[in-house]
């Protein structure tokens, strides 16, 4: 040996080999196509920054909610509240745990929620604490006001609020703008001022807290309380017993309960925004699955020569998965940062819950939480979606036959031994959205939509081998129609690749607009059914808790002498406890007249004579496995009210548990004839808008009352429904773009790979005109099979929507509507804008490369 | 002899300083074959493709049957080359996904009068028949050689220009497939510019020109 010996810092020999190889194997080609990488690496960026974002948002959002829940009653040993359809505490209650040896001290509370008038003059709803001034410090330090300015013995003397950070921010008096020394409050007799007397440190929550005897005579709820919190005397234990209807919580249990409440009422909305967010990486994985395909094809000859050259499948193999790995992990990292970015932006611009409402969450928006495991799965998951999308390209590679590739008689049929698998995913789809959901999730009906699209992208070839046999016959007496017809289906397999990510991209835009126009019908209809008067009147909602609070009595009777008035139906809304089986929840219940049609979501079953039918929504179905005939048990003060299910009712008001049952049997049964709702029905002719007015004036408080038309009930609610699905046109248009740009990218390669072929036509005698056409009838028959595979997914992707997923997450049915026309305009855009891009790229690629394609024909000159 | 079916004069090509060749001119007639040899890089698949209007000269004027072929449009070179010109490759090119009989049928489909009959009959003297429903990789190098052959003469041609059809075949084949093709050539008394390095091929040619430092000479 006389070799020089290695220099200290080169790496070891295997791996500068394989550096050697990838700088001068892989680079290149990577370099040739980066127009393509850089597509699939933003792509990749772009569906992880949606995942990262939503999911770090939510997150954080949870974590300060938990935080808020657990600051209401930081300091105690338990808390007592009134056990759900039990009355609420009192203040005689108080008093004799007041009395008691082991309780060392305690504190009342009472929540609300109230408006204020904002800088603007709009009102803006805030949270109310009703808390012993005396105690604050004991039980509530945190929310001591700042020194400066406070005045907790006026709070004392009469009504007064102290307004923390976050209120005073969404009130719109931000840094730089001078708090008012009083601020306008929405009780319930009439708007008042009330000074403001201090300030309290609480970035996070918009509310404000008042000395408990005030706040409940402000709320008209004299003696009554929400909860009391206790500190036991020292060496003493918190009673395991308490009195009926009074149940007891640990601070951390109950602030982790209302957490994993908040969690499981947002989950299914969490759920399916993850689900939207992916959207994008999924279909950017065909994007990344038709590159990686690509780049595969072109390569195909000079990978054969390395076979022929002597290098092994498995090394051939490995520059390929360092070149998928690399796209995943740099499309990652730059996921990780706009993910951050994005997250940041969401929690600025639309709070917490997105814009949904559904957390509540008050005030300021929460800090981004982060957390390292998060961001090493959001890492692993680009290289892991850009592996997963390349396997089968690679896989291409094991039975790679050399001689017969340099050739250039092609790679041969590699699909045949796996035609199997798109008509075994298909097959799969249907037992996968009979799963029962897992730990509340839908995991069936999403795993079924997954076999949907990769089966169908499987069977493409099948649809477009068989749109091209109906076209052989009238094709083979035509050149361009015999060309385009026999290479569509000789490479057939290749279509997949080609339409991948347009066949994907249509086939969820179809499932979105088919699911939402359901939706959206069912919606309209259901209101049509559950509003059937003209004008609905409640009192406005003050205490969230407790939204249905009693309407001032004999206000039914003054709205059905108005002359404008035909006929007044009223209602009750309140909670219940609930029994089945054994097991104790609480429910809403609402009585009302039950004169109308119902929305009912299958039949309503004939009962004995003696049993009171109630009708119960969806989620209570689902939840406590009710089916109509079973019978339960309604808890109201210690009394148990027998009652059965006459039927199933679809309720799109709410995803929790609730009853409906006939107001005068609910009278009859409970004895409980408080009012919380009016319905009004308006003889013809009469003006809605004067009739509302009249009501407000026989209410004696005429702010303290809600009216609505149910035209604009109708109107509000189908507009919030539009709001809400508005982002799902985005991602719709984004999938597209995104399927499109696929197709430009795979149609650009494929041309450039066939530049011989196109070199010989031009030798026989083709016109560039000629070939563009050509090219162009090609992409359009894989088009045509893609749209139809596509349009054949949508609709099964959609119908798993309606009846498996929606029922599922929200505990919503709704009826399955196809809107054809949309559909179509849907259908023939994809077509046209896949035809559209085909002709660009065709005439791109062909007006650049025709010197080429003649040099690929001559063998020398 | 006759008026001559190809005229080409002042043919030059030159890429950037380096000039190709430079005012060749060359005769063709009716039935007649022409061997054209010269070194790799000498610039004869250029003059191949320049005579088929397939590559831009520098200058020059190619007449086929009394048409100026360069003066032509695109459409009407295209046209030119579909009905009256006919192509032999040393890599065969055949269309991977067209059976045998619709690559020899392709260049009558272009013109719009398919003819099933005369395709068969192609396949007949190809000696083809029973691959007729084959696809291109189902075939050996000779008999693929032989569609290509049956393909640039189907459509009755007057003039074939063949670059190193044998270039990809050995010995014994590359003696069937030019016999075949002189034989088919006299039979359809079609004209036939053949490029080739192979003396044996050269040998059978009605005339024989070396292209040489950019000029024609007699060889």
């Amino acid at each position: 040996m006389t070799g020089a010996p290695p220099r200290p810092a080169a790496p070891p020999g295997a791996l500068r080999q394989a550096w050697g190889w990838w700088w001068q194997l892989s680079w290149p080609a990577l370099r040739l196509q980066w127009g393509r990488q850089l597509a699939a690496l933003l792509t990749i960026a772009l569906g992880l920054a949606l995942a990262g974002a939503v999911h770090w948002i939510n997150a954080s959002a949870l974590a300060q909610f938990e935080s808020a829940a657990r600051q209401s009653s930081a300091q105690a040993d338990t808390e007592l509240s009134a056990a759900p359809g039990a009355a609420p505490l009192s203040d005689f209650f108080y008093g004799t745990l007041a009395a008691r040896d082991d309780v060392a001290a305690l504190a009342p509370r009472l929540d609300a929620s109230i408006r204020l008038q904002a800088r603007d003059g709009q009102w803006q709803r805030v949270r109310l604490i009703g808390l012993d001034l005396v105690q604050l410090g004991a039980f509530h330090p945190q929310w001591l006001p700042r020194i400066d300015g406070a005045d907790l013995g006026r709070a004392l003397r009469e009504p007064a609020l102290m307004v923390s950070d976050a209120a005073w921010r969404r009130l719109g008096y931000d840094e730089g703008h001078s708090a008012p020394r009083a601020l306008r409050v929405d009780l319930p007799d009439e708007p008042a001022p009330l000074p403001v007397v201090g300030r309290v440190p609480d970035r996070q929550q918009a509310l404000v807290i008042v000395d408990i005897a005030w706040a409940q005579q402000l709320l008209h709820r004299p003696g009554q309380l929400d909860a009391i919190l206790l500190r036991m005397a020292p060496g003493r234990a918190v009673p395991a017993a308490w009195p009926p209807g009074v149940i007891a919580r640990a601070p951390q249990d109950q602030a982790r309960q209302q957490a994993d409440e908040a969690r499981r009422l947002t989950r299914a909305y969490r759920l399916n925004l993850g689900v939207l967010s992916l959207m994008a990486l999924f279909v950017g994985a065909f994007m990344v699955f038709a590159v990686h395909s690509l780049s595969v094809a072109q390569r195909l000859p000079q990978l054969a020569l390395l076979g022929v050259l002597g290098m092994s499948a498995r090394q051939r193999l490995a520059l390929l998965v360092s070149e998928a790995l690399l796209l995943g992990l740099a499309g990652a990292v730059l996921g990780l940062a706009l993910a951050v970015g994005l997250a940041e932006l969401g929690l600025h611009a639309l709070g917490g819950d997105l814009g949904s409402g559904l957390m509540g969450l008050e005030g300021g928006r929460p800090a981004l939480r982060t957390t390292p495991a998060s961001i090493a799965g959001l890492l692993a998951l680009g290289p892991l979606v850009s592996l997963g999308a390349s396997a089968l390209p690679l896989a291409r590679l094991r039975r790679l036959p050399a001689a017969q590739v340099l050739k250039g008689l092609g790679s041969g049929g590699d699909a045949g031994r796996w035609w199997w698998i798109g008509p075994a995913l298909l097959a799969c789809a249907l037992p996968l959205t009979w799963m029962r959901p897992i730990e509340g999730i839908p995991l069936g009906p999403y795993a079924a939509m997954a076999a949907l699209l990769l089966g169908a992208l499987g069977t493409v070839p099948f649809a477009l081998r068989a749109i091209t046999g109906l076209l052989r016959g009238w094709a083979a007496r035509r050149a361009l129609p015999l060309l385009a017809v026999e290479r569509a289906r000789d490479q057939a397999g290749e279509a997949g690749r080609l339409i991948a990510g347009v066949l994907v991209a249509l086939a969820l835009a179809v499932a979105m607009l088919v699911m939402v126009a359901s939706f959206r019908a069912s919606l309209d209809q259901w209101l049509s059914d559950m509003l059937p008067a003209d004008l609905y009147a409640r009192q406005t909602a003050r205490d969230s808790a407790q939204q249905g609070q009693p309407m001032t009595p004999g206000l039914a009777a003054s709205a059905a002498a108005l002359p404008a008035v035909e006929r007044v139906a009223a209602q009750r809304t309140r909670t219940v406890g609930v029994t089945v089986r054994g097991m104790s929840g609480s429910t809403t219940l609402l009585a009302r007249p039950l004169d109308h049609r119902l929305p009912l979501q299958g039949q309503a079953v004939a009962l004995p004579p003696g049993v009171q039918p109630v009708y119960i929504n969806e989620a209570m179905r689902d939840e406590l496995r009710l089916a109509p005939g079973d019978r339960f048990m309604l808890r109201l003060e210690g009394r148990q009210l027998p009652v059965a299910v006459k039927a199933i009712w679809r309720d799109y008001s709410r995803q929790t548990g609730a009853v409906l049952i006939e107001r005068r049997e609910w009278e009859r049964l409970s004895g409980d004839t408080a009012i919380t709702e009016l319905a009004l029905w308006l003889r013809p002719g009469a003006d809605p808008v004067a009739a509302q007015q009249a009501l407000r004036e026989a209410s004696g408080a005429p702010e303290s009352l809600e009216i609505a038309s149910a035209g604009e009930l109708r109107r509000f609610s189908l507009a919030i429904f539009d709001r809400s699905f508005a982002i799902t046109y985005w991602l719709q248009a984004v999938g597209l773009g995104l399927g499109l740009f696929g197709v430009a990218a795979s149609l650009s390669a494929q041309l450039l790979a066939r530049r011989r072929e196109f070199g010989l036509l031009l030798h026989l005698g083709l016109t560039r005109a000629m070939l563009r056409r050509l090219v162009l009838a090609e992409s359009l028959l894989q088009a045509a099979a893609g749209a139809a595979m596509g349009l054949l997914v949508g609709l099964a992707i959609s119908a798993v929507l309606v009846f498996r997923l929606n029922p599922q997450s929200f505990h919503w049915s709704m009826d399955w509507s196809i809107p054809g026309w949309r559909v179509a305009a849907l259908l023939a855009a994809s077509l046209l804008a896949t035809a559209a891009t085909a002709a660009w790229a065709s005439a791109r690629a062909l007006s650049a490369g025709q010197g080429e394609a003649l040099r690929a024909v001559r063998e020398d000159w | 002899m006759d008026v001559p079916l190809l005229t080409a004069s002042g043919l030059t090509k030159r890429y950037g300083s380096q000039t190709l060749f430079e005012h060749l001119s060359l005769t063709l007639h009716r039935g007649e074959m022409l061997a054209l040899l010269g070194e790799s890089g000498s610039g004869k698949s250029t003059l191949l493709n320049g005579l088929a209007a397939l590559e831009p000269l520098d200058r020059g004027q190619v007449v086929l049957q009394g048409r100026d072929v360069l003066a032509l449009d695109e459409p009407g070179q295209a046209r030119l080359r579909r009905e009256e010109l006919g192509f032999v490759f040393q890599a065969f090119h055949v269309l991977p996904h067209l059976s045998v009989q619709d690559n020899v049928g392709l260049p009558l489909l272009l013109q719009g009068r398919p003819d099933p009959a005369r395709v068969a009959a192609m396949l007949e003297a190809v000696g083809l028949t029973p691959h007729a429903r084959h696809l291109p990789r189902q075939l050996s190098g000779g008999q693929l050689q032989r569609v290509a052959i049956a393909r640039a003469l189907v459509h009755r041609p007057v003039l074939v220009l063949a670059d190193e059809p044998t270039g990809n075949l050995d010995p014994a084949h590359a003696d069937q497939v030019m016999r075949l093709l002189r034989q088919q050539l006299r039979e359809q008394n079609a004209a036939c510019l053949l490029v080739t390095h192979s003396a044996h091929a050269a040998e059978l040619a009605d005339r024989r020109l070396r292209l040489e430092n950019g000029r024609l000479i007699e060889a």
